[in-house]
């Protein structure tokens, strides 16, 4: 008897845990996400989060690597007046191909505190 | 009757986990992004990528989308307009991980991505060449597709930086994919993530 409660116990704890860790925390994004905040956030922005499975609808990955982005997180040094003199993002970002890079919120999107990397935390 | 407070304490536990397991389960329902519906809940969901794919070659201003001059939303533009991944890619085929088949996307004429920013540059056909990567141990072997690689990537993605180009001259192993070396440059991070080992090790011992 005493046994069985223990096996009660343990099965409901066990259990009342599995459920809270595959249930993990998640945040608004997709698999695949990269988080860009070298310098972003020093100064005063929002990390930027870059969504690939939007862009590889669109184009494939030999577009943007190695020819725009090194395929590497981090290994990418941009600031805004390069994108806004048609670098890296600006390639595309200007008008032409897709918006300009006026509404900051667009690409600015992640919350404080994000690392470079892919965005952790999705499904 | 000495054991009694174990176990009632051992119980005790169990229905609290299960209390805060549910509280935390009514939370996370609530801070899901609300569906791209909820917006304009009368309108029909979009056309599937019909707003992605007409961007090209159109400029898009943009003007409809939100006020320069406020400060950000946090949290990525997803849940706004149709910018919703489950939107947009909802009739996407997935794998048996439910993860999108990018190949299965392809092959199924349901994305048409652009080859280059010059469009009239013509599109290199990919490279249709299997090879064997025998893997240690019990699990199957590896069949590494050079054609889905090749219809997304370039040769120079890969070789010679990530893999010397020769059959067997590559000190891959799975502690180095997990830790993103080799095939985890790609998979784990924007490629079909590593859990799903079925894709790749495809090919049974005899
Ligand atoms: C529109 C441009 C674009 C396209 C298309 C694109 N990427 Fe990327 N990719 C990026 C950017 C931007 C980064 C982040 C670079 C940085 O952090 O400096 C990145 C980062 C990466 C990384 C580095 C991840 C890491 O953790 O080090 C990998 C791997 C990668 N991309 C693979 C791919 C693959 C595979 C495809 C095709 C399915 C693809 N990319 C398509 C722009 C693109
Ligand atoms: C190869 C061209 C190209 C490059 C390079 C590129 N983008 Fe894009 N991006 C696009 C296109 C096309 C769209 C779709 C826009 C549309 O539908 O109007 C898009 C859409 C987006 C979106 C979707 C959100 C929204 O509101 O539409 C974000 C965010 C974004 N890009 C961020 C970035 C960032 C950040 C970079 C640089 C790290 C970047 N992009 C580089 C072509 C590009
Ligand atoms: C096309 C996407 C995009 C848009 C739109 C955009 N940014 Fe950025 N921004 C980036 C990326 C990518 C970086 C580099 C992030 C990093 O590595 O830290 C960056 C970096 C920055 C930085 C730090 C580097 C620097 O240049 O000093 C500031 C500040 C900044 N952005 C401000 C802005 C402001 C203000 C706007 C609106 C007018 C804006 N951004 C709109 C993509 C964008
Ligand atoms: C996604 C990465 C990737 C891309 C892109 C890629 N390869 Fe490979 N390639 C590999 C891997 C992995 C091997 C096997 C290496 C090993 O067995 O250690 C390989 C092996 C080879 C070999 C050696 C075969 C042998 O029998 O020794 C040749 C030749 C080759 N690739 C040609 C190409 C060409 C040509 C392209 C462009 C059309 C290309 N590859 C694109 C990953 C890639
Ligand atoms: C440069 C990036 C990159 C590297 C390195 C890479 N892959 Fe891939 N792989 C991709 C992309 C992109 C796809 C398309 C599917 C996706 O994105 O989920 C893919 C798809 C695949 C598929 C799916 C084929 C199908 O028909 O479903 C297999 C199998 C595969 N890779 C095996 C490997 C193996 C094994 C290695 C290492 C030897 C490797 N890949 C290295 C980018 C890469
Ligand atoms: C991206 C493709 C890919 C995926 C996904 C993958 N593997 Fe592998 N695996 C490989 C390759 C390539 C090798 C061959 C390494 C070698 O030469 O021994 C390998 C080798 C192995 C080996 C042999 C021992 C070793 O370290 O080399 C084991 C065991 C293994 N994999 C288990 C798994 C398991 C379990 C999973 C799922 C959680 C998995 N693999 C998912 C590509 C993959």
């Amino acid at each position: 008897m005493r046994k069985l409660w223990l096996a009660l116990g343990l099965i409901i704890g066990l259990g009342g845990a599995g459920l809270l860790v595959s249930s993990g925390p998640t945040i608004a994004g997709f698999y695949a996400d990269m988080v860009l905040n070298s310098k972003a956030e020093k100064r005063g922005m929002p990390p930027v989060v870059f969504p690939h499975w939007l862009h590889r609808i669109e184009f494939k990955c030999k577009v943007c690597h190695p020819a725009i982005f090194e395929m590497r997180s981090g290994s990418n040094d941009i600031d805004m007046s390069k994108i806004i003199s048609g670098q890296f993002c600006g390639k595309c970002h200007n008008g032409t191909i897709s918006w300009k890079p006026v509404q900051c919120a667009r690409c600015h999107s992640g919350q404080p505190g994000l690392t470079t990397g892919p965005l952790l935390g999705v499904k | 009757m000495r054991r009694r407070p174990l176990r009632s304490a051992v119980t005790i536990a169990g229905l609290m986990l299960l209390i805060g397991a549910g509280l935390y389960a009514c939370t996370f329902f609530q801070t899901k992004p609300p569906a791209a519906g909820n917006q304009k809940p009368a309108s029909p969901p979009p056309a599937v990528a019909a707003p992605v794919t007409s961007s090209v070659g159109g400029a898009q201003t943009g003007d409809d989308y939100e006020d320069p001059t406020t400060l950000p939303e946090p949290g990525p533009p997803y849940a706004k307009e149709n910018r919703d991944p489950n939107v947009i890619m909802k009739n996407f085929p997935v794998d048996s991980e439910g993860n999108i088949d990018w190949v299965k996307a392809f092959k199924d004429n349901i994305v048409h991505p652009h080859e280059s920013l010059d469009l009239n540059k013509p599109p290199t056909p990919p490279f249709n060449f299997d090879i064997e990567i025998p893997a240690v141990g019990a699990m199957p072997n590896v069949i590494f597709p050079h054609f889905p690689h090749t219809y997304w990537l370039d040769c120079g993605n890969c070789h010679p930086s990530i893999f010397v180009m020769k059959r067997g001259a590559n000190p891959i192993s799975m502690v180095k994919i997990v830790n993103g070396e080799f095939c985890g440059r790609c998979h784990g991070r924007v490629a079909f993530p590593i859990s799903n080992c079925t894709r790749c090790h495809v090919k049974p011992k005899q």
